[in-house]
């Protein structure tokens, strides 16, 4: 998509706050570095929830999504306007969660065994327990761990974030049809480790 | 719909899920889940997970986020520029050559251009150069001491003259803005220095430092603040209105409770202007404190009253050179030009006539009456913590009593380049300010070089030529003569009473 004409033209008589953020990263690429302020209060939050919800995590998450800013800053001036603001952040929020992901060597915590010994344990212990919404969520995610990156990320930002379709497929940068079919595969193994729990 | 595979299922399930089933394909697939009650549980299952992930807590937001992000984006910042430096000199000598052979080329191909740009841009220059600072620009503060500053923050009066009978004030009406204001005044308040300041609300040493810190901050920022030409104009900056909330919530913030109650004690028995409203909130860690400080440079954007117009102008000036000038002159001349300029920006009523309520939310209204000249700034000041969620710690105690809505010229300012000068068309006879008519300029910035200094100046742009360049394209044409300092402070030191009467016409003051 080519860069909109009127964002040349900058209007003064908005306050900052209000303007757009491709306004904003108009003047940000003018040298008006102090906007960064602004795109950072307008986005700071879901890109921390985005980290929380990858690592679930707190003690993480203000490094990580501190790091995503960092990248925005540094990318911020080659920033084409080919995608909007949003997704691009969220590009680099997910790129940066992986490379961290990577790097700490996180994979799946549980051997096929091991998951079925806990998963066994945990229907004795809860055989009897009925779940209220924060345990039925702790067992959720943290069955949601269990799935590898490429299901699990579709799934988080699908159910968590609240992405449409199309906004994930430019986020991990791959076809709509290839996150419908990874969301189903990712759904579908979530849904086989959660059966036993919740049936 | 016939029995599905477990893959197809999986398929259909998901899309359901996030709605993207046709109507049709959805009425087909909800009467095969009525038929399958195993495949309906499991549809529930997916149902559940999928609410239970969309109900996620979120994680808890953090105040602090963007003032840690700035510290790493600045310690980014060094560490690339340190990177640069380190690079082989040789690169950026080739670099340069290219750059001056290509630059070089240009030039001789295009010299007529070049030509025409760089004396349209001078002529520009010398337009500004006579309409709006011309003369010697010397700031009006030059060592304001730390007692000073303490005592501009607690009170908000700052004398500008050495008996301290004429002092530069601001009051701050909260929500109402604030007024600048420069008047004859007897001081009613016994002036407080620091070590009474901080033996009264016992603070430590380590606090101390802060206090310090916090008023050699402000006393640059001050010193910036107020230009005076030998033009009779005056340059103020906009941020001065702020500055004493500012000081005061930053002084406020760095106490500890028990010193916070303490200090709301010291301003109510002095009737201080702000009180503390918020005693019980945690200290402000000292890095945070200084975050907030204003920095030296910040901001240049200049309120300029000259006998004839009223302007808003970036100024970019060397106030540590201007400084150092000025201080070799010492006060006795900064002290006949603020006499002059005083007596020339107020000898005329200028009452103009202008309902309140037609007056604009973010207008700087500027007035002279009765000898004094009054700014007002009807934008609130803000707290310099705004930013990062904290509390109000420190209120105008006299908020409720409004700001006189005097009338005047107003100035109204948005954004960078589009200045609204509002005045009636029957304005008394004024120097200059009779060929003014109310309207919008639009501005742009033009660097000048005035008495060596940089200053950038807004002109007009073409399309609005005809307003206010016809006032410039006369001052052009009766220039009026620059005044020499080492010859005023001959005049001045010859003959004591040269500090100018007040004139009852509006012909300038002659030395």
């Amino acid at each position: 998509m080519a860069k909109p004409a009127l964002i040349n033209i900058i209007d003064v008589h908005i306050p900052n706050e209000q303007k757009s953020d491709d306004v904003l990263i108009s003047q940000f690429q003018g040298g008006d570095h102090g906007v960064f302020r602004i795109l950072v209060q307008r986005y700071q939050e879901k890109v921390r929830n985005i980290v929380f919800s990858i690592f679930n995590d707190p003690d993480a998450v203000d490094d990580i999504a501190q790091e995503v800013f960092i990248k925005v800053y540094q990318a911020l001036p080659n920033f084409r306007f080919e995608s909007s603001f949003y997704t691009w952040v969220y590009r680099i929020t997910v790129n940066k969660c992986r490379d961290e992901l990577r790097k700490k060597k996180v994979k799946r915590f549980f051997t096929f065994q091991s998951f079925e010994k806990t998963t066994n344990l945990k229907i004795e212990n809860m055989a009897t327990t009925t779940f209220d919404d924060e345990n039925l969520r702790d067992v959720i995610e943290e069955n949601l761990k269990k799935l590898p990156e490429k299901f699990r990320m579709p799934i988080v930002l699908k159910d968590i974030d609240g992405l449409s379709y199309e906004e994930i497929a430019e986020v991990l940068d791959c076809e709509v049809g290839t996150v419908k079919s990874r969301l189903s595969r990712g759904r579908t193994m979530l849904k086989d480790l959660l059966m036993p729990i919740l049936v | 719909m016939n029995n599905l595979t477990t893959q197809e299922f999986s398929q259909i399930v998901s899309l359901y899920l996030d709605d993207r089933l046709g109507p049709d394909e959805k009425r087909r697939f909800e009467l095969y889940l009525s038929e399958h009650p195993t495949a309906a549980r499991e549809v529930e299952v997916l149902r559940t997970t999928q609410k239970a992930l969309a109900d996620s807590p979120k994680v808890a937001p953090n105040d602090w986020f963007w003032l840690t992000l700035s510290q790493r984006l600045d310690a980014d910042r060094n560490r690339r520029s340190s990177f640069t430096v380190r690079r082989p000199a040789f690169v950026l000598s080739a670099v340069t050559v290219v750059l001056v052979a290509l630059i070089g080329g240009i030039y001789v191909k295009d010299a007529p251009m070049f030509h025409r740009f760089f004396q349209e841009k001078k002529d520009q220059v010398e337009t500004v150069a006579g309409s709006l600072m011309s003369g010697n620009i010397l700031p009006l503060f030059t060592n304001v001491n730390k007692d000073e500053v303490l005592n501009f923050a607690l009170f908000g009066s700052i004398p500008i003259d050495s008996s301290r009978t004429t002092s530069l004030q601001v009051k701050d009406a909260g929500a109402q803005g604030a007024q600048i204001r420069i008047v004859k005044t007897k001081e009613t308040v016994p002036p407080v220095s620091v070590d009474e300041f901080a033996e009264a609300l016992g603070i430590s040493a380590g606090q101390r430092e802060v206090v310090d810190s916090i008023l050699g901050s402000y006393k640059e920022k001050i010193q910036n603040s107020v230009l005076v030409t030998d033009h009779d104009a005056m340059a103020i900056h906009a941020e001065l209105a702020e500055m004493n909330r500012s000081m005061v919530t930053t002084i406020a913030a760095s106490l500890e409770p028990s010193q916070r109650s303490r200090f709301r004690r010291f301003l109510d028995v002095r009737k201080a202007p702000y009180s503390v409203v918020a005693v019980n909130t945690p200290t402000v860690p000292s890095h945070i404190l200084f975050r907030s400080l204003p920095k030296v440079s910040s901001g240049k954007k200049y309120v300029v009253i000259s006998p004839d117009q009223v302007q808003f102008a970036e100024v970019t000036v060397d106030l540590d050179s201007l400084r150092s000038h000025a201080r070799q002159q010492e006060r006795r001349i900064r002290e006949v030009l603020t006499e002059r300029m005083l007596a020339e920006l107020t000898e005329t009523e200028r009452s103009f006539a202008h309902p309140h309520s037609a007056l604009p939310d973010d207008g700087v209204r500027v007035q002279a009456t009765g000898g004094a000249l009054q700014i007002h700034f009807e934008a609130a000041p803000s707290s310099p913590f705004a930013d990062f969620g904290m509390p109000e710690l420190v209120r105008p105690r006299s908020a409720s009593s409004a700001l006189r809505p005097e009338d005047g010229a107003v100035l109204r300012v948005n954004g960078d380049s589009l200045v609204s000068f509002a005045m009636p068309a029957d304005v008394p006879s004024m120097r200059g300010l009779r060929n003014v008519t109310g309207g919008e300029y639009r501005f742009r910035v033009v660097d000048s070089v005035i008495n060596g200094q940089r200053v950038k100046v807004f002109i007009t742009a073409p399309d609005n030529k005809n307003k206010l360049g016809s006032i410039l394209r006369e001052r052009a044409a009766h220039p009026e003569p620059l005044i020499d300092l080492d010859s005023l402070l001959k005049e001045s030191e010859k003959e004591p009473a040269a500090v100018p009467q007040k004139q009852k016409s509006g012909k300038q003051l002659e030395l």
